[in-house]
Order: C-alpha cells, then sequence, then structure tokens
C-alpha cells in the first residue's frame, strides 16, 4: 500500500481506534500511546494488509487488549463528559440543558466505575453496536461471558435511571 | 411506535435479548417523544448516542518521525509525493546561494588586495606620465627630419655647382 493510500484509509479508522482507547483510559497520553503502537504495526504491515481478513478488526482486538491491560494496572480515572458532547437545543431553557448534564454526567461516572472488561463490553456493544460474536472475538472471551457482563450492566444502568427519577435528578 | 411495542423493545432490552439492529431502534424511539413511564431511561440512550457522536480525531503526524527514525528517510504521506519536486527546489536554492556568496566574497576588498590595487595604480599611472613625457619629447622630431631632409637637398645642390 501506498504512503498515501495508507494515509487514506488508517486515518478514520485511528480516530475510532483513538476514540475507543480514550473512553476506555481516559487519559488522553497513554490512550495515545495505545494507538501510535497499532497505528505503527499497521504502517509495517501496510504491504500484507490485503492478507488480514479484517485489518480493522485486527487493529481493534490490540486496541481493546492493550486497553484492558492499561486498565488492570491503574486505578480509574473519573472525568465529565466534554462540554462538545451535548448538544445544545435551543428550545430548551439553561436549567433543562444543565439538568440534563448533570444525568448524563453521572451515567458517565458509573461506566467509568465498571470492571475493565464490562467496560469494554459496553464500548464494544452500547457505542460501537457490534454483535456478541464480535465482541467475544475481539476480547478473546467466550460468548455466553458477553452476554452475562451486558445483562449485569444494563441491569445496573436500568436500576441506576430508576434511582435518578427517584431522587429527583431525572424528572423533567 | 404504539407504547407497549416500546415496552417491550425495552424489555427485550434489559435481558440481553434484542439485536443491535433493535437497539439501533430503540436509540432512535428515545430521540422523539415517548412514553411517560419510559423517559425515566432516556439519558441512558441519549448518553450512548451523545458518545458515540463524539469521535475524537488522532493525529497521524508521530508516524513521519517514526519512519524516519527507522527507515532512515522520509517516506509517509502526502509530502513524500513531492518529494523530487522539494529536492530540485532545494538544490536550485542551494545553487542560487552559493552563487550569491561567491559573488558577495569577491567583491569584498581584503587589505592585502587593496594594497596590490594601490601599486598597480601607481604603475599605470606612472606609465601614463612617461607617455606623456614622450609624446611632449617627440614634439620635435617632425622638424629635426624636415632640417634634415634641407641639409640632404643643401649638399647636393652645392656637389652639383662644384662640377
Amino acid at each position: 500500500m501506498q504512503p498515501k493510500a495508507f494515509n487514506e484509509w488508517v486515518q478514520p479508522l485511528s480516530n475510532k481506534l483513538y476514540s475507543s482507547a480514550l473512553r476506555l483510559v481516559v487519559n488522553r497520553e497513554d490512550a495515545k500511546d495505545i494507538v501510535q503502537e497499532v497505528v505503527l504495526k499497521l504502517w509495517e504491515k501496510r504491504n500484507e494488509l490485503d492478507t488480514i481478513e479484517y485489518p480493522e478488526a485486527w487493529a481493534m482486538k490490540i486496541v481493546m487488549n492493550k486497553s484492558l491491560d492499561w486498565l488492570k494496572k491503574h486505578k480509574p480515572i473519573y472525568m465529565d463528559l466534554n462540554d462538545n458532547v451535548f448538544q445544545v437545543n435551543t428550545s430548551d431553557d439553561i436549567s433543562k440543558h444543565l439538568h440534563h448534564q448533570e444525568q448524563l454526567n453521572t451515567i458517565h461516572h458509573l461506566v467509568q466505575q465498571m470492571k475493565p472488561l464490562q467496560k469494554a463490553i459496553f464500548e464494544l456493544r452500547e457505542i460501537q453496536g457490534r454483535s456478541y460474536t464480535e465482541i467475544a472475538e475481539l476480547l478473546e472471551i467466550d460468548i455466553n461471558q458477553v452476554k452475562v457482563n451486558l445483562h449485569r450492566i444494563r441491569k445496573k444502568l436500568k436500576e441506576h435511571c430508576e434511582a435518578l427519577e427517584d431522587y429527583g435528578i431525572a424528572k423533567n | 411506535m404504539e407504547s407497549p411495542k416500546i415496552k417491550i423493545l425495552l424489555e427485550k432490552y434489559w435481558e440481553g435479548n434484542t439485536n443491535t439492529t433493535e437497539e439501533a431502534q430503540l436509540r432512535v424511539l428515545f430521540e422523539n417523544d415517548i412514553p411517560k413511564d419510559t423517559r425515566k431511561y432516556k439519558p441512558l440512550f441519549d448518553y450512548q448516542a451523545a458518545i458515540k457522536a463524539d469521535e475524537v480525531e488522532f493525529d497521524l503526524g508521530f508516524l513521519n518521525e517514526e519512519v524516519q527514525k527507522k527507515d532512515g528517510h522520509n517516506v509517509f504521506l502526502s509530502f513524500s509525493i513531492n518529494w523530487r519536486n522539494w529536492s530540485l527546489g532545494a538544490a536550485a536554492a542551494i545553487l542560487v546561494l552559493l552563487g550569491s556568496v561567491f559573488y558577495q566574497w569577491n567583491s569584498i576588498e581584503t587589505p592585502q588586495m587593496a594594497d596590490e590595487n594601490k601599486v598597480e595604480n601607481a604603475y599605470e599611472e606612472t606609465v601614463a606620465a612617461l607617455a606623456f613625457l614622450s609624446d611632449a619629447l617627440n614634439k620635435g622630431n617632425s622638424s629635426i627630419y624636415e632640417l634634415g631632409t634641407f641639409d640632404k637637398s643643401k649638399k647636393q645642390i652645392i656637389n652639383e655647382n662644384l662640377k
């Protein structure tokens, strides 16, 4: 693959990889290091990429494994969501907008508190929309393990949403 | 979508029995008006949609440096495509620069060169002065020649008369 073609191919992919790594490890520098390593591997294999069946999945698998390793070694970092994540609805008043931000941030903190494997499953299923089979292959775990963990994640999030309403944070 | 249908879908979702298409459908449903008793779950689907839309751009600038370190030459990205043109441009610029330096260097007068110039000027002035003197001294030459011719003619007349 020629350098220009490689650049065009790898830019959108590296954006996805970096966004995923950043959501998992939260620390920008470490997420950058993880993705840089993967992009370098892809560059070195640029002439063999045609022989790899799913190079994107291959790259995502490395990012996931490295992010999981990082999560196992480090304490979770809690950060609020970036302001640019929130779409400002012009019809909303400021208090409604802030209330919405608060709701989303509480969910964000809950996701950040999850166990490394659950965090990775949440990322792959709820954000990336991957099938159970894909997730099992990417994380090198049994498909039932994916289902069980996802069920636990959703149960926790459901209870959280109900608690938000009970404590008045979720009222509209 | 009717209220019972969204509830059924939501129940399937909590149990982990929805497929990815149904989950995408659920997210779209939560963007619109939903039954009151399901509104409490809206933040969760809003959160997923917001995170999904927030893609961060990754800077690939490091790759060029890494490749240069490993391979010792620039082979990456659009820069390498115009590398030949860049090389020619750089070579031309260096030539112009060298030419300019060479010209400047030659136009600079060192003290030694200044002395040599003075000696040369003095010599040229001396030569010019001597040439002028020579011209001045040679001014009477034609008269002397004429006198010589007259003397020769005079001797010839005298000799003819004596015969």
